[in-house]
């Protein structure tokens, strides 16, 4: 064995070793270098590609303003602008300029010369009587010096008129010099305002050249705690492509350059560089990788990405990027009390200007309505929707009122029954419903007694009648009848009837005497129903009794299904069965009244991760959260398993109301947001989110206009919409129902509705809400008229009222000037003439409406309310008598609401 | 003096002339389209309607539904408005005028340029100018008894009906046109259409029951063109 030669280090040759090395390193440099400025800066091609439209856009402007420039009148108007200067300037030159200046020049020097003797003269005299005080305190006679200090305080009088005026021509001097200056400056300003397009775009253009390219970061501070609930900075790096997301005039650029929808109103309220983007979108604020962005590095997943994932194949990140409606869910972060995030936004009609209200997040506000009008919150508990009303009516006194063969089909298919019932499918047998409905009517109390008797043999005829008139159809449809022309208010939001088509009523009804019972006292029977009293008559309910029980064959039920339904097994069956389904969830059952929500808490759904949710045997179903909730909401059955019965029931969803309650599931999350970051939540805002939730759930908007929707049942009116339902809140008009009546008569009027226009045969119904119900849909009303801070009013007593102007009022309100009396009732002297013609009584007014509305009211009424019968008295300047209170309109107008206040009983 | 007034004399004399050349001048250049507007079928009875109110000034004269008078003789029909569609001309400068009279619109069609309307009150009651445009905002003005004339500006060319809430039974229609070349039939149905430029055009009939009609019709300079329309319910 050869021993190895020991060469020692200095020896040996490390050359090989070096170029090695050293070119590993060279090559790492390089593709640092490499990777940094090509491989990792994908967004520099988009910045490219902005600049260049940008470009492009300012260059086409430019363009446009120097055409415009070229115009032969622009051009004649620069063109004597030219000659105007030129003059100007030779003027300048001129001997007048000379003679002017001369003149200045001549005028410092006079002015310097008597100011400057009158500063002589000053200090001459603080020094004389420096000598005469001096001479007068060491007792020496001081007359000499006392004749020299008259004599310098008389020169300094002297001479100070003629500084003064010395003063006043040098600045008449310089004022004529500069005029000449002035008059060259202004021509300059003019022919610049001429050019100032084209320069101001020249230099934007300058700045896009020269700009660099360069990486745009927002920072967010103090939005979000890392997992040790420490303040962690937020950065967004989203601009950096998304280059015109803040700029108006992109709207038609192709992606990803496109200024972002209702820029104005979200960005506004949201400025980029505070918020960042990621705090509504989610997803990787800080990757510039597209992949990384959107895909989360799907190694197969190309450019165009995640088609086959619907849009949304973000998989691997636990809060993927929200993609278009998905975005709104992010709203409820910060604006947890809203309901609607409603903003007015200008709309251009040919020349005129409409404002309108425009939801900034229609597809969450359907969600939100959808949620809490299908009763979500009986089976799920979720923040925010706690301690809500049960949606569905009470079982408790339901043997009463069902056929017993009518409620088995019912329980088993609802829209079978009534295709837009709010009543999901909960695919029972006919063995188990039947074993329900066995439980629910063994359970039923006797309804307690309703005052008025039932008259048999009143007509449907007038019942019909009675039908069309009252307002039943506010709420009620009848389609078998009458034919729904346009959605309801309820219907758009919800996609279901707010009340039940009675189109088939008479087919479930076991008894007429309980439809009478009803009809005239809803509340009686069923404390918890949202049907007010229409205060019918007993004549009225009887009829339209007889009208109902004429729609729908009624159903009798077999006397063997009635003793199979009163088994001990049935009755035992039934309440496992609605213990197991959650019935309870929506209907108020006696035996369930402490029973607890059955469905899982889903307050934070919106993060719930992959892991988190299963997908049993549905192999057909991608593995994303859009898909599970997207099958699940479709099929609640679909992820059953042999293990594990799922028991949500089929509320029979379309393909968007899916997507809709994605939206809303989306923005069930437990994510904190920092005070400062939140909405404020005002009084004013409160106020309104409470009084739109009465609205939609009693139904306003079935009669009532309200915030400019609604209305429904004015659909019947056609051509006498004077008979219909007044509006209550008009967005085209200034019509606010909380600015033109008194906060307290509303509150009183509400609890106890009366007639203000006895006339109509439509009626406002007795809702029997409470005082706190009440009151917050006095507020609300108060509040959509930004009259919050100070809900109520003065109202002068009838003597502290001017006796002249009443005097003035009445004999304007009389027939031989205004002849208010024509329409208006007043007391008991009614108008002539059939009644659908009168207006409101006088003697309501002092009681009813706020002063200050009466002046608006009859300043112009159809600016107040479009299309009012009111016809506007004080339009032209004319318009008043000359020969009352000098015929001023202003006084008029006071005069008739001194008049209208002092009438009535106090 | 007496110089001055020779000098105005015949300065009168000369404009007279002028004038008296230069009108029949102008008409010369267009025709005229006359015709009549008759209704096929039997012709409605006037429907009578008793006042409600304010007896004392609406029972004076009896009230008739105008919504469709027809001369039970010559069928022709009152009230149509017969327009020429697509001409272009310019109005004579006056204004048209509008009377409510015995508690009725007077005229019942009012045809009127673009702009300025009189609305004349001589029942000396409270009345309401109410109208139910689209392309115009609606107006809804009181005239009270006091108020013997008031305006209404209506800007757009449009057709309306306009009604008076005091008075539920009186109805009218106003016919806004940017050109003058517009008529009513009268009682018996007749129109006449005067200084049409030379052309071929449609002309269109509208009343207020029975919907509109149309037909080509040539005008010649000097010439008249007749027309005769026929509608039905």
């Amino acid at each position: 064995m050869p021993r190895r030669e020991f060469v020692p280090d200095e020896k040996r040759s490390l050359r090989m070793v070096f170029f090695v090395s050293s070119m590993i390193l060279l090559g790492t440099t390089v593709w640092a270098l490499w990777d940094e400025s090509v491989s990792r800066r994908p967004w520099v091609e988009y910045q490219v590609e902005f600049k260049q439209l940008e470009y492009e856009k300012v260059q086409k402007g430019l363009e446009q303003a120097r055409a415009r420039l070229q115009e032969p009148s622009v051009q004649a108007k620069l063109a004597k602008l030219r000659e105007e200067l030129r003059w100007a300037e030779e003027t300048k030159k001129g001997p007048d300029y000379r003679a002017a200046a001369s003149e200045v020049a001549q005028q410092k020097t006079a002015y310097r010369d008597i100011n400057q003797e009158l500063r002589f003269t000053r200090s001459e005299l603080d020094e004389a009587f420096y000598w005469f005080d001096k001479a007068r305190h060491e007792g020496g006679g001081s007359s000499a010096e006392e004749a020299e200090v008259r004599r310098l305080q008389e020169r300094e009088r002297e001479l100070e008129p003629k500084v003064d005026a010395a003063k006043q021509s040098l600045g008449e001097a310089k004022s004529r010099v500069k005029k000449f200056d002035s008059l060259i400056r202004e021509i300059q300003d003019k022919s610049k305002e001429i050019t100032r397009d084209v320069v101001l775009l020249e230099r934007q253009l300058e700045a896009i050249r020269v700009r660099p390219l360069e990486l745009v970061q927002v920072v967010v501070e103090g939005l979000d705690r890392n997992e040790f609930d420490v303040p962690i900075l937020r950065v967004d790096r989203c601009e950096t492509c998304h280059l015109g997301i803040d700029r108006p005039g992109f709207e038609d650029a192709p992606p990803p350059f496109q200024t972002h929808p209702n820029r104005k109103a979200l960005l506004g309220e949201h400025p980029v560089d505070r918020f960042g983007c990621s705090v509504c979108h989610d997803g990787q604020g800080t990757a510039l990788d597209y992949e990384d962005l959107v895909e989360g590095r799907i190694p197969d997943a190309p450019h165009g990405f995640g088609r086959e994932y619907g849009g949304n194949p973000q998989i691997l990140w636990d809060f993927p990027l929200l993609r278009g409606k998905l975005a709104q869910a992010s709203c409820r972060k910060c604006h947890l009390e809203r309901t609607e995030f409603l903003t007015a936004q200008e709309k251009k009609e040919g020349q005129e200007t409409k404002v309108e209200w425009v939801d900034l997040a229609p597809t969450l506000t359907k969600g939100l309505a959808m949620f809490e009008s299908l009763g979500c919150h009986g089976c799920h508990p979720a923040e925010g929707f706690r301690g809500l009303a049960k949606v569905g009516p009470e079982l408790t006194r339901v043997a009463n009122k069902v056929e017993p063969a009518w409620m088995i089909q019912w329980i088993q298919n609802p829209r079978s029954y009534l295709p837009h019932t709010r009543m999901p499918n909960f695919g029972l047998s006919k063995e188990h419903a039947t074993a329900i409905a066995a439980y629910l009517l063994d359970k039923s109390e006797s309804d307690p007694p309703v005052p008025g008797r039932l008259n048999s043999y009143a007509s449907p005829e007038k019942g019909q009648e009675i039908f069309e008139r009252v307002g039943c159809q506010g709420c009620h449809t009848m389609r078998a009848v009458y034919e729904e022309k346009k959605p309801r208010t309820f219907f758009k939001l919800t996609g279901r009837d707010i009340a039940p088509d009675l189109s088939n009523v008479a087919k479930k009804i076991k008894d007429p005497q309980w439809l009478f019972r009803w009809l005239k006292n809803p509340k009686a029977i069923r404390p918890s129903t949202r049907m007010p009293n229409l205060r019918l008559t007993d004549e009225e309910a009887s009829a339209l009794t007889a009208f109902l029980m004429t729609r729908g064959e009624r159903q009798a039920t077999s006397s063997a299904l009635l003793a199979e339904l009163k088994k001990k097994e049935q009755i035992e069956e039934g309440h496992r069965l609605i213990q197991l389904r959650g019935c309870f969830g929506c209907h108020k059952i006696r035996g369930f009244e402490v029973a607890k929500q059955i469905a899982p808490d889903i307050s934070n759904f919106g993060h719930k991760r992959l892991l988190q949710l299963s997908f049993g045997d549905a192999v057909e179903v991608h593995h994303t959260w859009e898909d599970w909730t997207f099958s699940k909401l479709k099929n609640p059955q679909i992820y059953t398993t042999e293990r594990e019965q799922l028991l949500m029931p089929n509320f029979g969803f379309s393909g968007d109301e899916v997507k809709t309650f994605q939206v809303l599931l989306k923005s069930f999350t437990d994510a904190h947001v920092p005070e400062r970051y939140s909405e404020e939540v005002t009084a004013e805002r409160l106020a309104l989110a409470k009084g739109r939730r009465l609205v939609r759930d009693y139904n306003c908007v079935g009669c009532h206009i309200i915030e400019g929707k609604g209305g429904d049942i004015r659909a019947r009116y056609e051509g006498r919409l004077n008979e219909a339902p007044p509006p209550l809140v008009l967005i085209d008009g200034t019509l606010s129902e909380g600015g033109k009546v008194q906060a307290k008569w509303l509150f009183e009027f509400l609890h106890r509705p009366h007639p203000i226009r006895p006339w109509l045969e439509v009626r406002m119904p007795t809702f029997g809400l409470t005082d706190a119900q009440w009151g917050r849909l006095t507020n609300y009303f108060t509040s959509l008229a930004g009259l919050n801070k100070v809900p109520f009013e003065f109202v002068p007593p009838a003597d502290e009222l001017n006796p002249r102007m009443i005097e003035a009022g009445r004999i304007l309100a009389s027939n031989e000037y205004f002849a208010c009396g024509s329409c208006h009732v007043q007391g008991i002297k009614k108008p002539e003439g059939p009644p659908e013609g009168w207006a409101p009584d006088f003697a309501l007014a002092h009681r009813r409406l706020r002063p200050d509305w009466i002046v608006t009211w009859l300043r112009d009424p159809q600016k107040v309310q479009p299309g009012t019968q009111m016809p506007s008295f004080f339009l032209d300047e004319d318009s008043g008598p000359d020969e009352i209170l000098e015929g001023d309109e202003q006084k008029q107008i006071l005069a008739l609401r001194e008049y209208l206040l002092s009438l009535g009983k106090r | 003096m007496r110089k001055s007034l020779t000098v105005f004399v015949l300065a009168i004399f000369v404009l007279g002339v002028w004038a008296f050349v230069s009108v029949p001048a102008a008409s010369a250049v267009g025709g005229t389209i006359a015709g009549v507007v008759k209704f096929s079928g039997t012709a409605p009875t006037p429907k009578k309607i008793p006042p409600t109110k304010d007896k004392k000034v609406c029972g004076k004269a009896p009230i008739f539904d105008e919504s469709l008078v027809v001369d039970k003789g010559t069928k022709g029909i009152q009230w149509a408005v017969v327009s020429v569609q697509g001409a272009q001309g310019k109005w004579d400068g006056k204004g048209a005028t509008l009377d409510q009279k015995g508690c009725m619109f007077r005229p019942h069609v009012l045809v009127a340029p673009p702009g300025k309307i009189t609305i004349l009150n001589s029942d000396k009651i409270l009345h309401n100018f109410h109208s139910e445009s689209k392309k115009n905002t609606p107006i809804n003005k009181a005239q009270p008894g006091f108020r013997k004339k008031m305006t209404v500006d209506i800007k757009k060319a449009e057709r309306f009906k306009i009604k008076c809430d005091a008075h539920p039974w009186m109805a009218g229609w106003i016919v806004v046109t940017d050109h003058p070349y517009v008529g009513v039939t009268d009682a018996k149905g007749n129109f006449k259409i005067e200084n049409v430029p030379p052309g071929t055009y449609t002309l269109e009939v509208w009343q207020e029951t029975l919907g509109t009609a149309t037909q080509k019709v040539t005008v010649k300079a000097g010439g008249t063109a007749k027309v005769t329309f026929t509608l039905k319910k």
